[in-house]
Parts: C-alpha cells; structure tokens; sequence
C-alpha cells in the first residue's frame, strides 16, 4: 500500500509506469478502514471549502425544489415506488419480464402473479404526479379486473391449470405492455440512433451533449458480439455524420461495453480479449477517428478491471488511436484501486502525450461484488461497504483528476446525481477543463441548475435501443437509485431536510464507531457460527501470481499412495517387498504424464484395517466431542494451507479445473468446520416419554463406519463423509475411489497432522470389486457412507444386509437425472449462463449436473440457438490452464461409455451442438460437449455422466406434465426452475420430488450448510450431507432413566 | 393378492395429497386421531401425542439457512411415499403396540401414507377406530393382514418398519435390499422390552426426506436490502 497523498506530490509520478501498475492489483481486496484512512486527507475539504460546498449545495437544492418541472415522471415514480415497499419491487419485476414474454398466457399469468399480492390502492394520492396516479389507477383496476383473491381449495394441477389455460385478458396485457412502454421511454433516449439523435436536440439546444449508449447486455455468442458490433459502428456513423451544430452543445460521443463485444471477455480468456477483442475495437476505433467521434469504454465487473486496463493500453498506445486524444474510460471510484488506476493513467497519458477522456463514477454493480465476494470466500470486498466511503473516494479521486499534476493529460468527466458531490467538484476545481454526466431520465433538474450555476459542461449518459434490451439496464439503474435512502429519492422528496443533504461525505463517514460497515461481514464471516472456507481470486494478478506460481511448482512432483493401517503408511514396505501390484497413476488430460503410484490393499490389509477401527474405538467414543472438533478445525485450517497442493493434484490425478479444484478445497474446508459445529450441538437431552419416564437420551458414535467416496470430488466427499463419522463417535476405514487415492492419502497425511489418533481412521486405497465385497459384508461394520452410482449402492446394501447382523445406517448418495424447467418469463441469456455452467461445468461429473433441459416451445429457439453458441465459445483443454472451461473425464472407461451414448443419440435424436477436441486433447481422455434436441426424458434410460445435454421443448399448458415425467424417472437429485412466475416455479417446487432445487439460478456448486445436499428416490437414501440432520445418522440414542414417575406406574396405564 | 397391490395404488395416491399439505393441517389431523385413540387407548394415544411433540419440532417449521446474500435457503422435510409398517406377534403384546404407535405416528407426521399389516386385532381396533372419528383422508392409513407383507415389500415402498423378532428383522431387511429401485432401510425394533425407538425423539427423522430450495433474488430487486446496509441510513 502507498501514501495516498503523495499523488500529489510531483516525485511520485517520476516512477516507472510498470511500478506505478504494480501499486494497483495489491490494493484489491486492501482493508478497508487502512485504506480509507489514506484518502480520507484527499477527500477533506478545507474550512473554506466546506462551507463553500454546502453553501452551494444548499442553493442548488433550493432552487430544485422550488423548480415546478424539478420532478421527472420517473423520479416521480421511484419515490411512490421505492424498492423498499413490495409494490416497487413487484413493479420492477414485471416491468423486467413482460416484454420480452412472447406467449400470451404466460405474460398474463405473469400480471396476475405480480399484481394479486400487492397493497396498490395505499399508493394512490401519495404523489402529486399523474404519471404516478395514472399507474396506480391502472394497476389497482387490473388487480380488481382480474379477480384476485384466495382460490377455493382445488388440487394443485387443477390450480396450474387454471393459472396456465386460463383465457387470456388481451386488454389488460396490452394496458400493462403500455404501462412498460412508458416506463421505458422514461430511461431510453430512442429507440435506434438516429431516432436518439432527433430526441436529444433540444437538450444539445440548451448546451447539453451526449455520450450515446447502445443498450444491450453482455454477449453470449459470436454472433451477438458481432450485432453488438454493428450497433456501434452504426452509432459512430450516425454521431460523425450528424450535421448538427451549435456552439454550446460539444460534441457527443459513445459509450462501448466490451462485453458486448466478445462472448469472452474475461481474464481467463486475455490472449483472446488482447488479439480478437482488440481487432474488433481497433475497427471501431479506426472510423471513430476517421469521423472524430469520441469513446470511452465502459467500466463493468471488478475483476475485469486489470484485464480492461491491459486492452486500453495495448489500443491506446496502437497506430490507429496514437495522436487522438479522444479514446477514454470510465472508473469506478467505489474500486478500492481507483486512485492508483488514476495515477497509472495519468502517467500514461502523460508519457504517450495523449489526452484521456475519463468519466469518474461511483460504481453500479455494488450489490453483486458484494454477493460474488462472499460466494468465493475472498480475503476482503473489492468495493467499500458504505455508500459514504464510496462518496468519500469519489471526492479523493476527484481531488487528484483537479490537480495540475493530472491537468492535460486526463480530460476528467463526473457522473453524479448528487448535489454535494456536483458542488464539491465545483468548488475543488481551480481550472474549467473538465465536464459533468448524468444519465438519461435521472438528474435533470439537477444539472438544469447545476450547469445555470457552474458553467460547465454537461454530457448526458443516454441509452439507445428496444425497450425489450432496456430491461436489464432499467434493473440495475432502478436498483441503484431506487432505495429511499439514495439521493435521488431524497432531493426530490420535500419531507427530508436540505441539511441532511448537505453534509461532507467525509462528515458522515467519520461519524461512525467504523469505516467499513459491520452490517455486512466481512467473506469469511458470512457464517453466524463458523469461519467461511478462503477462496482465491485468480482473475487477479496479485492473487495469482503467487498461487500460480505454487500450484507450477507441484505440477512435476510425483506423489504416492498405500493403505494406512493404524497410522502406519506401508507404500514403501509394499513397494520394496514386491508384495501388490504398484498402479501407476497418470493424468486424465495427457496419460503419458505419471503422476505418481499407488500400492492397492489387499483383502488381509481390510482385516487389518477393520480390526484396528475396532480397537481404537472405545477410546475415540470417550473423547470429549470438543476434542473431536478442535482436530476438525485444525484439519480445514491445514486444507487451506495446502490449497495450492491440492489443487495441483486435482488437475494432476482427477483432471480437475483452477476452478474446480480450489472448489473442491473449499468445499472440504467447509465440511469439516460444519461437522465441527454441529457435533457439538449433539448434546444429551433429558426429556419426560410417554410413559412419564424421564430419560436421557445421549447420542454416541456407533462403531466403525466404512467411507466410500467417489472420484468427481476425491476430497471433498472423502473428507465429508469421513469427518461426520469421525465427529459423531465412530472410527473409519476409508476406502477412496481407485482413481483418485492420491489426493485422499494425501487428505489422511493432514489427518495425523491435525492430530487424529493413528488407529481412528484406516485408509485402503483399492478397486471396489477387490476389496469392497469385504469391507460391507464384515460383520464388525456399524454402518457405510456411500456416494457413488445407484446399482453400486444396491449391491452394498445387499452386501450388508446379508451379514448375520442388526441392520446398520447406509447413507447412499447416488445419481440423478437432473432437469431444469425454464418458462417464457425466463431471461434467456441468464438461462443459456447457467445451462452452459450446469451442463459442462467440471464435464459434467457432477452429481448435480443438469442432464435435460426443458424449454417452454415458444422460447425454445431463441434459447437454443444461443446455447448452441455459448458452446462453441467453450474452451476444451488442459485443466491447468486458466482458460480451460471443460477438462478431461476421468478415465478412459467413462470416455467410451459416454461417446457410446453421443454415439447413440446421435442416430437416433437431433444433434444441436458438439465441440471439436483440439490437439490438446489427443492424449487424454476427453469427450466433446455435446447437446441434443430429444423427443423426452423417458428417452434416457440411465445418467450419463458427463458432458452431454438434452433438450426438450414443451408447451405452456403441459407444464404439470412434464413435472410428472421427470418424477416418473425416479431419480430426485437436483432441479433448476428459470421463471420470473413466483407461483409457477413455487408450484414446480412444491410438486417435483427432487432433493435440491435451485431456482433463477444454476443447479451446482452446494454450500455446506447453505444447501445441504441429497436426493431422494433412486438418488440416495438421506439425510443430506452438509445438513443439520446428518450427523444424527451416524450415531445411535443411549438411553439413562433418570426417574420415574411413580403416578403413572401406579396407574396401570404404563406396564 | 391384486387386493393388497390395489391398496398400496390407493395409498400412493393419497400420499400425494398428504403430502402436500401444510405440516399444520397433518399435525391437526393427526391431533385428531390421537384425542380419538385416547378414547379406547389412553396409553396409545400418549405415544401418538408424545411423537406428534417431538416431531413438530424437527418438521414444523423449514430452517431458514445463512449463506452469502442475494439468495434465499431454504431446509424442509418431506414424507417418502408409502410406509409399509408391520407389527409381528411377540410376547410382549403392549410394548409392541406402543411401538408401532410410534412409528405409525411418526411416518403419518412426517407426511407418509402408510400401509400397516398386523395381526394384532385389539390394535388393529384402536387404530381403525381412531382413523374414522379423526376422519383421516381416504386410503391414507391401510389396515391390513400381517401375511401380506411379502407381497407389499414387491411395491414401490419407500419406509419400511418392523416391530418383533430378530429373526424375521434380518429376513426383512434382506429381502429389503433384494429388491430393484429405490434403496429403503429398515426401522425395526426387536427389544421390546427396552423400546429405545418408541422413546426416541428423533423417530420422525427416520421417515422424512429432506429437501432445499434456494431462490436467487438478485434478479427481482432482492438486492435493495443490501444497498440499504451500505448506506447512510445506517
């Protein structure tokens, strides 16, 4: 971390631009109070300042307020419609959903679903605006005219027959598509360029300008980019050629998102974003010059901000743009990096001798950074938790882009719809080089008085497209502004105070007992009673680099395995006495790789093992349950400080992903510190039966349990099972699947570490037809975990229930043939993200990975045609490299089964989409990703585990149906929903017999103790792993009467 | 034969339904089939009362589970499908009766149809007469003849249950396993005389299944309350 104020200080900007970049990763995820304590002298105003500022501030506001047209109709509306009453967020999401809806029946179940719950009439008369009254009358009428109400009792597929058949109510579809028209042209400028250019004379006629934005959200497909593509050259056209002139009025420019532009556009993919994406820009760019129409490119995600900046450079410093001066950024100033970005452009442009246009924001993707920090377990948050510090490195920001140190060389542009912040920039400012922005349909009266005031120029942000792309955009604008505690809300409603308005962000920042906001923990303390498992941020240099770097380092080391047998490893006796078989271990994606070898166990060795958990057993039943914990903890503590080994072992033995593996880490990390807890909620209870005895009832481990995981998560399942039993009181033999006894050796070495007994856990590394048979049918075994496949299951079960013994605890995890169910509501570019990511995702060796997909008909070929091109944008490869998005199956076994079933579908269905296998690939064992169009789920007869979709396409009216037919298979895994219909994905919900179910999202990737995972049917037996209930099943009740009730002995009633 | 078959038919059918229904209309139901046992079996009904107790508290309510924001968790149980509950002769007639209540109690609670084969007519009485007065929904609960067990094990069973001897226990949960489909263990109980599994508390956990629901609200403006914690309000 550097001195903040020394950006300022001319010296500093003496350094190297390559040192002056390395100041920037470092600060990513910096703390947040350290930090802000630098900007904080930045940010500070002087005495003079100060009382300037809010002098002005005051005055503006004043003359806002007392402005009769001050109140746009949307400002209007968002104070009647806050997001914090459920009618604004109800209204939000049917303005987000209807229009794009192309079914009738869908769009009115959608009105009727977002219109029956909500308390509309309170809203009326609130506002003065009849924008807004005209909305309430029209939204509570429909309420009424639908007939709303509770329902008789009625089974639940007559009720989703009802709501799917009904008749459609074409006027009040068509009034509330009206409705969303309006809304829409309150935040879109027009609906294509040249009907933009028309709409924004009169504005450019009072001096204002424009940077145009071609509305559209991230492209999924090549082809997408490529009309993105279009848009923009279409827009630089129409902005160059425009004839329009005035002398007050600058020149508009337009604003491009880059992943709009290429379906990639993320770290993992920099060689494509600075070659392919780079050609596309230098295009655009190349006649942006030619008709000196500026750009600037738009800031998006946090962790694309690096790779953002990286592209800049390589265009700013090319032919095509050297000598310019037009080409710009935005910057988010809510970034932590913010300053140090300034300052490394700033030295840019200072040593290229170009100016750089800058647009300074405060940030719009807040609430998802929070949201993905806490999901990956980062150190920190990339952004600051109050909207304060935000202001107050805004304004720090702002002090540095005023200074003459930064005059000339960035062109500073503010966008801002706060009053403080406009008179704060105002008054830091001691030259005129610089220009306001606000966004279309926010901030006009604002800036009618603000530019009145300053004299400065204003540029408007102004999006251009169909209503039916406005969508998203309105969501986060609205989501931005629409909270009543935002200062757009506040400056328009006369109820709150001007001097509340006024205050110095670093004020109200440093009147708090802390920076950072204790509301909202820190990511690894999302957890009330357990410590989140520590993620990595790869699309971060200064993340990783050093992780990188470690993970190269292990990728050469060969590593070994043999059974542990009472804490003794015996690979190097098996080894040199020449006693088993040595299995040679190679790498998935390339078998010519040796990865290390493995001694398997032998039936004498499974005597041993089990003799051994016997032994230890009494001794490991008496440790305090605290003791048992403590070892957990210290065990997930040592997992994360080996993540980077066992993420190359991951890649090395199971093929698995960077992602993947620091998941699979992750995952395990968090299984031990769940168990941790739970076991020691495992406390007796001391309760009065029905017999009016009273007895305490203590739940104690049941004996030796035998472990057997699966090779899709060698760690993360061995370790989960194993930890519950060990937790619960009992002693293990861990058997691994044969294809990854590496990684799980490896996981019992930290065992003893972590300072479990030597005798608590036997590891036997081994084919299940070796040694299974033994280990399920001894009589001495308490009970087996299993996660594997459905007949495998079936033939332990038997093996145990043959055994002249009481029955024992099976807990089965098995497999599935998981469906996801997406209706016309759905946004298609969220359901093609999360098919691509459900489907392929670890090639599609998860249990919970999406095998059919069933597509409501009338979306069916939008949707598929882009999943079809999302597809051909994954990269099938070496799972080591950070671009690799599918990696090899884990062995050549499964390859041929599942190329026989390609094979087989291929004949006999419609092939949608399959990838080619590079030459990276010849060596491994790959299967091709691959999608089919199929008449039915009932054309499966078994999962194919791996990287193969189906697709089915069905109508809106046999929704109930074709839950049915996916109960109908038996299996109860997972479920995704994608639907926008709270009752239709409710009702699918309620009625599918599935053991997770994931709606508007993926259906991967369960949290320990967020989503408890299990199915149901011929998916396993229960209870959930990672759940509150698991742990119980690995223990039996001790029962201690305590006393008893003589009244009820006496009574007869109790024999 | 068919008979019994076209029973576990109805039984299916009716657990859909039940099983759908909210926890406190089965937990209401069922408190009206335990006041009407009280009337012919006080103790029977004591033991019904005491799981329909402890049971609530694990199935009432779904756990609310904590994870990062923007999304909604969610933990809840449901029944299985169709319990097939045998109660054997032993020497220990009322301890086998309490516990069959228990089980029965418990995998009605848990949201299960239940198919009970007994032979034991003053139980079987208790329990047929309780299920009219309570006006259980139809082909919920079966009463049938104990000898027709080996023929339901053959149906899509997904609990089973056995009060009596050891012998017929492991048989049982061999012949369980035998079976194709859905994998379904067994609770039994065989010492009658300690009956720790009519005095366990966690009885209903044996009949559930457990299932999740997490809904992303990122996408439906869920969001606003996390911009509110970063703002000045607070």
């Amino acid at each position: 971390m550097f001195t903040a104020t020394d950006v300022l200080k001319a010296a500093f900007h003496e350094q190297p631009l390559d040192q002056l970049w390395s100041l920037i990763s470092p600060l990513y995820m910096v703390d947040e109070t350290q930090w802000l304590t630098e900007l904080l002298p930045l940010a500070t105003p002087s005495a003079a300042e100060k009382a300037q500022i809010a002098d002005k501030t005051s005055q503006l506001i004043k003359a806002i307020r007392a402005d009769k047209n001050a109140i746009q109709m949307i400002d209007a509306l968002l104070l009647e419609y806050s997001l914090d009453t459920q009618e604004g967020i109800l209204l939000m999401c049917l303005a987000e959903a209807l229009m794009r809806i192309p079914d009738s029946a869908t769009a009115d179940a959608l009105i009727k679903d977002k219109l029956s719950v909500a308390d509309w009439q309170s809203h009326l008369a609130h506002s003065d605006s009849v924008f807004v009254n005209a909305s309430t009358w029209g939204l509570m009428l429909t309420g009424k005219v639908i007939g709303l109400g509770n329902p008789a009792p009625q089974s639940p597929t007559q009720a989703l027959n009802k709501l799917v058949n009904k008749l459609s109510e074409p006027v009040i579809r068509q009034a509330m598509h009206q409705a969303m028209k309006v809304m829409g042209h309150q935040f879109v400028l027009g609906r294509n360029i040249n009907e933009a250019q028309h709409k924004g004379r009169p504005m450019r006629d009072k001096g204002f300008t424009y940077s145009f934005d071609m509305l559209g959200e991230a492209a999924l497909t090549s082809a997408d980019a490529k009309k993105y593509y279009q848009d923009y050259l279409t827009a630089i056209e129409a902005v160059g050629k425009d004839q329009y002139t005035s002398k007050t009025s600058p020149a508009p420019s337009v604003s491009i998102k880059l992943s709009a532009l290429h379906p990639r556009y993320e770290v993992a993919n920099k060689a494509r974003v600075l070659t392919e994406l780079y050609e596309t820009l230098s295009r655009l760019l190349r006649r942006a010059v030619e008709l000196d129409v500026a750009i600037t490119i738009d800031a998006e995600e946090a962790d694309r901000l690096e790779l953002s900046l990286q592209l800049f450079e390589k265009l700013y410093r090319s032919d095509v743009v050297k000598g310019w001066g037009k080409f710009g950024l935005v910057i988010q100033a809510y970034s932590k990096r913010a300053l140090p970005v300034l300052v490394w452009l700033n030295a840019l442009a200072k040593e290229q001798g170009d100016l750089i246009p800058l647009r300074l924001v405060k940030g719009a993707y807040w609430d998802s950074e929070i949201k993905w920090s806490q999901q990956a377990g980062y150190a920190n948050y990339p952004v600051y938790t109050r909207k304060e510090a935000t202001d107050v490195a805004y304004l720090a920001c702002a002090r540095f882009l005023l200074s003459d140190l930064v005059r000339g060389n960035i062109f500073p542009q503010f966008a801002s719809h706060n009053a403080q912040t406009v008179s704060a920039i105002a008054v830091m400012a001691n030259h005129k080089d610089f220009e306001f922005q606000r966004l279309h349909g926010m901030g006009e009266a604002l800036y009618n008085h603000a530019m009145a005031a300053y004299q400065q120029s204003v540029r408007i942000y102004a999006p251009v497209g169909s209503h039916k792309d406005l969508l998203p955009y309105l969501v986060r604008r609205l989501l931005e502004n629409g909270a009543n505690s935002s200062f757009v809300h506040r400056l328009v409603d006369a109820r709150c105070p001007i001097d509340t308005l006024t205050q110095h962000p670093v004020d109200m920042l440093t009147s708090y007992d802390s920076f950072n906001n204790t509301q909202i923990p820190l990511p690894g303390q999302v957890f009330p009673d357990r410590a989140n498992s520590l993620g990595i941020n790869v699309d971060i240099i200064s993340e990783a680099e050093p992780f990188e770097s470690q993970v190269h380092h292990l990728l050469s080391k060969q590593w070994t395995a043999g059974p542990i047998i009472n804490g003794v490893a015996l690979f190097d006796q098996l080894f040199q006495t020449n006693d088993v078989h040595i299995e040679t271990i190679t790498a998935p994606y390339d078998r010519r790789i040796q990865v290390g070898s493995v001694a398997f166990a032998s039936q004498e060795h499974v005597t041993a093992a089990i003799s051994g958990a016997e032994a230890a057993f009494p001794a490991w039943q008496q440790t305090p349950v605290t003791e048992k914990a403590a070892m957990l903890e210290k065990l997930a503590d040592l997992l994360e400080q080996h993540l980077a080994e066992f993420t190359a072992l991951c890649h090395q033995e199971a093929g698995k992903t960077i992602h993947d593996s620091i998941d699979e880490v992750r995952e395990a990390v968090d299984f031990c510190r769940y168990y941790a807890k739970q076991a020691q909620q495992l406390t007796p209870q001391t309760l009065t039966s029905f017999d009016g005895v009273t007895r305490t009832s203590t739940r104690q481990g049941r004996g030796v349990f035998v472990c057997i995981s699966p090779w899709n998560f060698p760690l993360a399942i061995f370790l989960g099972q194993i930890s519950a039993a060990l937790v619960a009181g009992n002693t293990v033999v861990a058997k691994p699947a044969e294809q990854t006894s590496l990684i799980a050796a490896r996981a019992v070495d930290l065992m003893a570490e972590a300072g479990f007994p030597a005798g608590v856990i036997q590891y036997l590394p081994g084919r299940g037809t070796d040694i299974g048979h033994a280990l399920t049918s001894h009589p001495a075994i308490a009970g087996v975990a299993f996660t594997g496949s459905t007949p495998t299951a079936q033939r332990i079960n038997i093996s145990l229930a043959s055994r002249v013994a009481k029955p024992v605890p099976f807990i089965a995890e098995t497999g599935g043939q998981n469906a996801m169910i997406v209706d016309s509501t759905a946004l298609p570019e969220q359901v093609v993200r999360d098919v691509i990511r459900s489907a392929f995702a670890s090639a599609g060796q998860r249990c919970s990975a999406l095998r059919v997909l069933f597509i409501q008909q009338d979306i069916a070929e939008r949707v598929i045609a882009l999943i079809k091109g999302a597809m051909e944008e994954l990269n099938v490869g070496l799972p080591y490299l950070h671009q690799t998005d599918v990696g090899p199956v884990i062995d050549s076994n499964a390859k041929q089964k599942l190329l026989t079933h390609i094979e087989h579908m291929s004949q006999t269905q419609r092939k949608v989409a399959q990838l080619p296998l590079n030459n990276a690939c010849t060596e491994g064992d790959f299967v091709p990703p691959t999608a089919f169009e199929i008449d039915d789920i009932s054309c499966l007869t078994q999962e194919h585990f791996g990287p193969i979709l189906h697709i089915v396409r069905f109508k809106a009216s046999e929704l109930a149906q074709v839950v049915e037919r996916i109960n109908q298979t038996g299996f109860g895994l997972t479920m995704g929903i994608h639907s926008r219909n709270e009752t239709t994905y409710r009702w699918i919900e309620q009625h599918a017999r599935v053991g997770n179910c994931y709606i508007n999202r993926d259906q991967v990737g369960a949290v320990v103790g967020v989503q408890p995972f299990g199915g149901q049917g011929l998916s396993g037996t229960g209870p959930k792993a990672g759940g509150p209930h698991y742990l119980y099943r690995f223990t039996e009740q001790h029962i201690t009467e305590q006393q008893i009730i003589s009244e009820a002995k006496a009574s007869g009633a109790i024999s | 034969m068919i008979n019994h078959v076209t029973r576990f038919t109805d039984a299916q059918q009716a657990w859909e339904q039940w099983n759908l229904a909210p926890f406190d209309h089965k937990l209401s139901q069922l408190q009206a089939f335990s006041a009407a046992l009280q009337q012919g079996n006080a103790t029977l009904a004591k033991v019904c009362q005491f799981h329909l107790e402890q049971g609530k508290k694990w199935l009432a309510q779904p756990h609310r589970l904590i994870g990062p924001t923007g999304e909604t968790n969610e933990l809840y149980t449901a029944g299985r499908g169709v319990a097939l509950l045998i109660l054997d002769n032993t020497d220990h007639c009322q301890q086998a009766q309490q516990s069959m209540m228990a089980m029965l109690s418990a995998a009605l609670l848990a949201g299960n149809a239940v198919l009970l084969c007994s032979d034991d007519i003053t139980f079987n009485n208790a329990v047929n007469n309780a299920m009219q007065q309570a006006q259980l929904p139809a082909h919920l609960l079966h009463i049938i003849a104990f000898d027709a067990y080996p023929v339901l094990l053959g149906c899509d069973i997904r609990s089973a249950g056995y009060i009596g001897s050891s012998q017929v226990e492991l048989s049982l949960n061999l012949q369980l396993a035998k079976r194709d489909g859905v994998i379904v263990g067994l609770v039994s109980e065989t010492d009658l005389p300690a009956m720790s599994l009519a005095h366990d508390p966690l009885l209903a956990l044996r009949f559930i299944t457990e299932r999740t629901r997490t809904i992303n609200i990122t996408a439906v403006g869920g969001n606003a309350t996390l911009l509110e914690l970063g703002s000045a309000a607070h």
